[in-house]
């Protein structure tokens, strides 16, 4: 088995869309068991009374980065194939420091706050509303954001590659951070519990034992250096599957968010007229030297005026799966952006995909409507109606 | 040549109907409602028929007349759908005992006297000598109360079988429409009474009831979600069994696009989540919390916009 399982088409996006239910409702009980629904919980790490939100949640980080770090060095996890947001330093940085202030303000993390109002709490069902607020709010003044959210633009960075350290070593580097952190927290809370006239809250047992599991990860980590092949002499030539028209057409709509579509004509001509959604090469970049820079967390789909025959340098250097539209501009031309023609004999299958690229064609050239589907050959007479047939109680 | 003929025997066909799909929000509002009333109806009068001599809380007492406001809400919702709004009376002008419609129409007009006099019989002495303080209610209100009083177990009763009609009848009225594969199955009416019966209860929970008031109606909604459960997998079943028009209607619950509006609002966070809080609840002995009521609620009536959306799709014209 490879991961990740959803991108890599294991299941498709209704399943994944269960399994996500699933998971948020596991992720929302051992929040509620952790007592993560309770602000008097969360307050407390700030005033080193209880730690048990930094021990909980940077044990999962750490879990989490360990557990991907040896998947990934033993090759049954492709990290390239993660989704990884992008890194815009400035804003996030803003961003960062306004959601401190509502987690001491209301005592909650949007999660936690989402597990209390499941638990009953008023507090965390105001938090809830005030983070929908929130939300609304910055959609209206998004404009006047708008330049400042993309500033400090970094595509997407990871520690390993800014630093130049494996990722092994930097998991275990970070694991050993952790333990450090939880080694100082319980300091303070013994010192700060000691202050309030309470006691330890910790048993040394399972703490230890969760020490020793976090240090057999790491090695388990480090170990997988040796798995690793020295520098790849040569990067293995990039997979090209064609696309064709429809299906582009289709995940364009459906799920604009998977594709980087470019189009690798003369700047000009791109210019003129393209894909709805395509980027043109830059004029002063018309080798397309960027491509081999984009981060792979989707896949790339390259066409010229016609098929392309070879990829153009820079996309071969791609770090993920590369797609060549069949056809070209040309073939999408005529498959989507010219109205399509009726089908004659009419079958269901001819009507279906007749709808189907109707919509398509109305969807990325503005059109209005799809054209009237045909009406079956036969003698049934069209008798309209009103615009919405009712009934039934 | 099957398929040709199932285009013109069910009107599956644009020239014919120019709107394939024809229920918006308005239909599953108003089943949703629907079978909350009749599971209200059902439960309430039932507890006060098995236990008639325990003292029963204010929220139950109150529950028939919530009943008649919920369902005027759905009845709004309904008449919202029909396109000819001044030809409402028309369904009171007949009755056909093979439409669910017709069946429909008379049960819900039945609804409407029987929880009144199932409310104004369960008023306190109290709340009586309120009302009849009032000169202008006093000469109508004596002789109802008198009355309502006097036959009030046939009026509990009635109230159940109103409420079992109700809550039957929403489900036939899908069930017995042949065009769509994906509603054309005899588990429907049942499948809706045991889910009406259900949100009935999540909604009574909802409020401040005795204990033992509420064990009964926990009691009596673990056992109508483990009903749903069975009638759900029945219901797959069938359709596994059936034709392939039959198996496209299960594609749409098992891979299809109604797969995770179906697996996660309905089966899990409808049924399966309330249904274990409900049970470590009742054996712990946890505070009530609105929870599970909430999400039993939400849950109902996605079982119902999900079966509603998606029947509208499933047809016979894919299958020449």
């Amino acid at each position: 088995m490879i991961f990740p399982l959803y991108p890599l088409d294991a299941f498709g996006y209704e399943a994944s869309l269960v399994a996500g239910t699933l998971l948020g409702f596991a992720f929302g009980f051992v929040l509620e068991r952790s007592g993560f629904g309770r602000a008097p919980v969360l307050a407390a790490q700030f005033y080193f009374a209880d730690t048990r939100v930094l021990k909980v949640m940077f044990g999962a980080i750490v879990t989490a980065l360990l557990g991907t770090t040896i998947l990934a060095g033993a090759g049954v996890l492709d990290y390239s194939l993660l989704t990884v947001p992008e890194t815009f330093l400035w804003p996030q940085l803003a961003g960062g420091l306004l959601l401190g202030v509502g987690f001491i303000v209301s005592g909650y993390c949007p999660g936690t706050a989402v597990v209390a109002a499941g638990s009953g709490n008023l507090d965390g069902a105001m938090t809830v509303a005030g983070v929908m607020a929130g939300s609304l709010l910055y959609g209206f003044f998004h404009p006047w954001v708008a330049e400042f959210e993309m500033s400090g633009a970094m595509g997407v960075a990871r520690l390993p590659d800014l630093l130049g350290v494996p990722q092994a070593l930097l998991a275990a580097g970070v694991a050993a951070m952790a333990v450090g952190m939880f080694l100082g927290a319980e300091a303070l809370e013994k010192l700060f519990a000691r202050r309030r006239g309470g006691g330890p809250l910790l048993a040394p047992v399972p703490r230890n034992w969760v020490f020793i599991g976090i240090a057999l990860a790491s090695l388990g980590g480090l170990g997988t250096l040796a798995l690793e092949p020295p520098a790849p002499a040569a990067a293995p030539a990039p997979r090209v599957v064609r696309i064709d028209s429809l299906t582009l057409a289709r995940t364009l709509v459906e799920s604009p968010d998977s594709v980087r579509l470019v189009d690798v004509r003369e700047p000009a001509a791109c210019e003129a007229k393209r894909i709805p959604g395509a980027m043109c090469l830059p004029a002063d970049d018309p080798g397309g030297s960027f491509l081999a820079d984009l981060p792979p967390t989707r896949r790339l789909v390259l066409y010229g005026a016609a098929e392309l025959r070879a990829l153009p340098g820079p996309a071969a250097r791609f770090g993920g799966p590369v797609l060549v539209l069949a056809g070209g501009f040309a073939a999408f031309e005529t498959a989507i952006l010219t109205a399509p023609v009726a089908p004659s004999p009419v079958t269901p299958e001819a009507l279906a995909r007749f709808r189907l690229v109707s919509a398509l064609h109305a969807k990325f050239t503005g059109a209005a409507a799809a054209p009237p589907p045909p009406a079956p050959a036969g003698p049934a007479r069209v008798q309209p109606r009103g615009p919405k047939k009712g009934g039934g109680c | 040549m099957t398929g040709n003929l199932e285009v013109v025997t069910t009107r599956h066909n644009a020239a014919i109907d120019p709107v394939l799909s024809a229920w918006g929000w308005e239909i599953p509002v108003y089943l949703f409602l629907g079978g909350l009333v009749a599971g209200l109806l059902i439960l309430g009068a039932g507890y006060e028929l098995l236990h008639p001599d325990r003292p029963r809380s204010r929220a139950l007492r109150a529950m028939p007349f919530a009943a008649l406001g919920l369902l005027s809400l759905g009845m709004l919702a309904l008449f919202l759908d029909l396109a000819h709004k001044l030809h409402v009376y028309r369904f009171y002008l007949a009755f056909r005992w093979t439409s669910p419609m017709s069946w429909g129409s008379w049960i819900l007009l039945l609804v409407y006297p029987v929880a009144f006099l199932h409310g104004v019989g369960s008023l306190t002495a109290g709340q009586r000598e309120t009302l009849l303080a009032r000169r202008a209610l006093a000469p109508l209100l004596r002789p109802l109360l008198r009355w309502a009083d006097r036959a009030r177990r046939a009026v509990l009763k009635t109230s159940v079988v109103a409420g079992l009609g109700l809550g039957l009848y929403t489900g036939l009225l899908l069930g017995t429409l042949a065009a769509r594969p994906q509603w054309n199955t005899a588990v429907l009416g049942p499948l809706f009474l045991a889910s009406g019966l259900s949100t009935g209860a999540a909604f009574l929970l909802l409020f401040r009831l005795d204990e033992r008031e509420h064990d009964f109606v926990v009691r009596w909604d673990v056992g109508a979600i483990l009903v749903e459960l069975l009638l759900l997998g029945a219901m797959l079943l069938g359709f596994a069994a059936g034709d392939r028009s039959a198996q496209h209607a299960l594609y749409h619950l098992m891979g299809g696009p109604w797969t995770s509006a179906f697996w996660s609002l309905v089966v899990f966070a409808g049924l399966l989540v309330p249904l274990a809080m409900e049970l470590i609840g009742r054996r712990r002995r946890l505070p009530l919390a609105a929870l599970a009521p909430a999400l039993i609620l939400a849950g109902g009536f996605a079982l119902r916009w999900v079966l509603l959306v998606a029947g509208q799709a499933s047809s016979f014209r894919e299958f020449p």
